[in-house]
């Protein structure tokens, strides 16, 4: 008989493995001792094995079956050995595990299954984590926090106390919102720019209203301004970065550089698409705001052409266009929006046009 | 006993590799993170398992459910710590000095952690880790760990990280010369002061190269390693030997380098194999130890906290 394909019986004791018998049953297996050991014939008594508690490897032509984890006695089987199928399935079914289960499929399905559940996994948080949080946080809430984010920004700035006065005159003639109390703030900087805080909060640099030539342009803004609000747009992107961003750093904890500055990338193009998703909400609600205001719509499309004159002038001080790319197609949208409402009655807002000419000058 | 040359060597393979990295992920994201226990006691199982000396493939026998428990003391731990300091600091209880008293103490605390869940891993670790049926053990003392740690960074604060090379020679020198295999004993002999100018020779050689030596040092990092290392049972020995060269790290981390960029790090169960398997290739051993005699001599240990706090930290598994 070939000892060397015998399987070997390691029983936790001492290193050297002894060659054994194996005779299969439906649920234990019999190891036979009947070889000589330390010189002498020694007939040991058989041990059963219960195939439940069995663990196995696969390693170098040989199945490991390791019978007590602790004590880590253990059978080295070869793959030639007539028993090695039956042990290795009946042990298998003996150990059900999702783990076992999910082993034993394509690895092409796995990796499938794994990129659905991460594609699922992201849009389940970029979306759910949003929306949860926008039950949750109460209007008063995101005015404090806006507050709180203004207070911080306007340290540093120089306010226009006379313009301010002026133009929030002009936010009061005007319906903005329902749900905020709308509170311009002029700072003084030749930046083309204006930007609106969650809770009620607008921010207009002295630059845009330098590039305007009408009230209507300037009730435009506010109206675009104050539909980010009203929609809570800064409050809803700040939870989904936020929350994508946690998600993204704990499933890349220990994946490669490469893949995650690769995510990374990806990520701020995504936010870069989700912000102008939001871009074009508030341009066509802030038009509608307009219409409701009895202000003609036509105003949206003057403002974005004098945003795009001032921007061929110089280009680095328009961060309004620079967060809002695509232009040509935002003024498309302003005149088809003005087209549907051309048969209108529009009269002019006299609080309006008389601040416009005081801002003016 | 005669004299004889062993083996050593990494049989896995990367689809296999990528099939229980895949696995995992599935069942970890599914449980919200909750099977990550579960998940390293099956890679550390399969990676053990395909690892072979003379042969026989070595063992993990710790169990998921241990690690879990571990992982639960280990966050209990560090949640107690964090609280209690952002406790102290928000309610500033002991006026302005008193708060930043309380929390350097806390630094403290955490810094004595270090060592202390280094110890908790190796012994966890060791504990768990078997060849041939016999256990493997460290029996290091956790104090003395501690002791080595405080000294190392002291000094290394006071000499602007000069020291830093004897540091990490003390602790691996400690680390190693306590680890056990059955009645057999793991040696290191390394020094601070060799390897200090290991590292000195190799950083300015790399820059004055434009970083082609640094394969080199690599090598010679390694084999600082692997040749100072020895295990011996009674007045038996056996030594080891890196047969690495420079050339050989360059091709085997350039290529790795290419496969990860190329295949946007798909390829990492394929590099993480590849690598294993070349640390085995490259590591000879010989000497006069009859392993078909060793006894088991070292005791089992089931705590993993130590284990799951080193995971906290991510410092890995130091050496």
């Amino acid at each position: 008989m070939n000892s060397a394909a015998l399987p070997l019986y390691y029983d936790g004791k001492t290193s050297a493995g002894q060659p054994v018998d194996i005779i299969t049953h439906e649920k234990e297996m019999e190891l036979h001792f009947a070889f000589p050991e330390n010189g002498f014939h020694v007939v040991k008594e058989p041990i059963t094995i219960n195939y439940k508690g069995c663990t196995t490897a696969h390693v170098a032509e040989h199945l490991y079956v390791y019978i007590n984890r602790s004590g880590a006695a253990y059978l080295a089987i070869p793959f030639t050995h007539p028993s090695y199928r039956t042990i290795r399935d009946s042990i298998m079914h003996a150990n059900p595990s999702w783990f076992g289960k999910l082993m034993n499929m394509h690895v092409g399905v796995l990796a499938f299954v794994f990129v659905i559940l991460l594609v699922g996994g992201y849009f389940a948080i970029a979306n759910v984590v949003p929306w949860v949080g926008l039950k949750i946080i109460s209007p008063s809430q995101e005015k404090q926090m806006g507050d709180k984010l203004f207070q911080a920004f306007v340290d540093t700035e120089e306010t226009d106390s006379q313009k301010t006065r002026l133009v929030n005159e002009v936010a009061n003639a005007l319906q903005l919102s329902k749900t905020y109390s709308i509170q311009v703030t002029v700072i003084k900087n030749k930046e083309v720019n204006a930007f609106a805080l969650p809770g009620g909060r607008i921010v207009v640099y002295t630059g845009i209203l330098k590039s305007m030539k009408s009230g209507d342009e300037l009730a435009a803004l506010l109206s675009h301004e104050a539909s980010h609000i009203n929609k809570r747009h800064s409050l809803r992107s700040l939870l989904r970065s936020s929350a994508v961003s946690i998600v993204i750093s704990i499933a890349l904890n220990d994946a490669s550089g490469v893949a995650s500055v690769l995510v990374q990338k990806a990520e701020t193009l995504r936010s870069l698409g989700y912000s102008r998703n939001l871009e074009r909400e508030a341009d066509a609600s802030g038009m509608q705001l307009l219409v409701d205001n009895h202000i003609n719509p036509i105003a949206m499309r003057n403002l974005m052409l004098r945003l795009q004159e001032a921007y061929g002038k110089a280009p680095d001080m328009i961060a309004f266009l620079s967060t809002h790319p695509a232009t040509q197609e935002r003024i498309d949208n302003a005149v088809a929006f003005s087209n549907k409402y051309r048969s209108r009655e529009y009269a002019v807002n006299t609080v309006v046009s008389k601040n416009w000419e005081l801002i003016k000058n | 006993m005669n004299y004889q040359n062993y083996q050593l060597s990494y049989k896995g393979n990367g689809l296999d590799y990528f099939r229980i990295m895949l696995v995992n992920f599935i069942l970890t994201i599914i449980t919200f993170g909750l099977y990550y226990p579960w998940a390293k006691a099956r890679t550390l199982q399969y990676m053990y398992s395909q690892t072979t000396f003379q042969n026989q493939p070595f063992v993990f026998t710790g169990t998921g459910n241990q690690m879990f428990k571990g992982f639960i003391k280990a966050l209990g731990i560090i949640l107690v710590i964090y609280g209690f300091g952002l406790y102290i600091a928000v309610s500033n209880i002991f006026g302005r000095g008193g708060t930043q008293l309380v929390l350097l103490a806390l630094y403290l605390v955490i810094f004595a952690i270090m060592p202390l869940a280094i110890h908790g891993s190796y012994r966890y670790r060791f504990a768990k880790t078997v060849w041939s049926g016999i256990r493997f053990g460290y029996t290091g003392d956790r104090w003395a760990l501690v002791r080595i740690f405080f000294k190392g960074i002291f000094f290394t604060i006071i000499t602007l990280g000069f020291y830093l090379p004897w540091f990490h020679m003390n602790l691996r020198r400690y680390l190693l010369c306590n680890v056990r295999i059955g009645n057999a004993r793991f040696a290191y002999k390394g020094e601070g002061a060799e390897y200090f100018w290991i590292n000195l020779k190799g950083y300015f050689l790399t820059i004055l190269t434009l970083g082609i030596y640094w394969f080199w040092w690599q090598k010679e990092l390694f084999a600082y390693f692997v040749d100072n290392l020895a295990l011996t049972k009674d007045d038996e020995i056996m030594l080891c030997k890196s047969m690495a060269t420079g050339g050989d790290f360059a091709k085997l981390i350039i290529v790795n380098l290419l496969l990860i960029i190329f295949t946007l790090g798909i390829a990492i169960p394929w590099v993480v194999t590849r690598t294993l398997a070349f640390v085995m290739d490259h590591i000879a051993l010989d000497g006069i130890i009859n392993f078909d005699q060793l006894r088991q001599e070292q005791e089992d240990y089931n705590d993993a906290t130590g284990e799951d706090l080193s995971d906290f930290f991510d410092f890995g598994f130091i050496i």
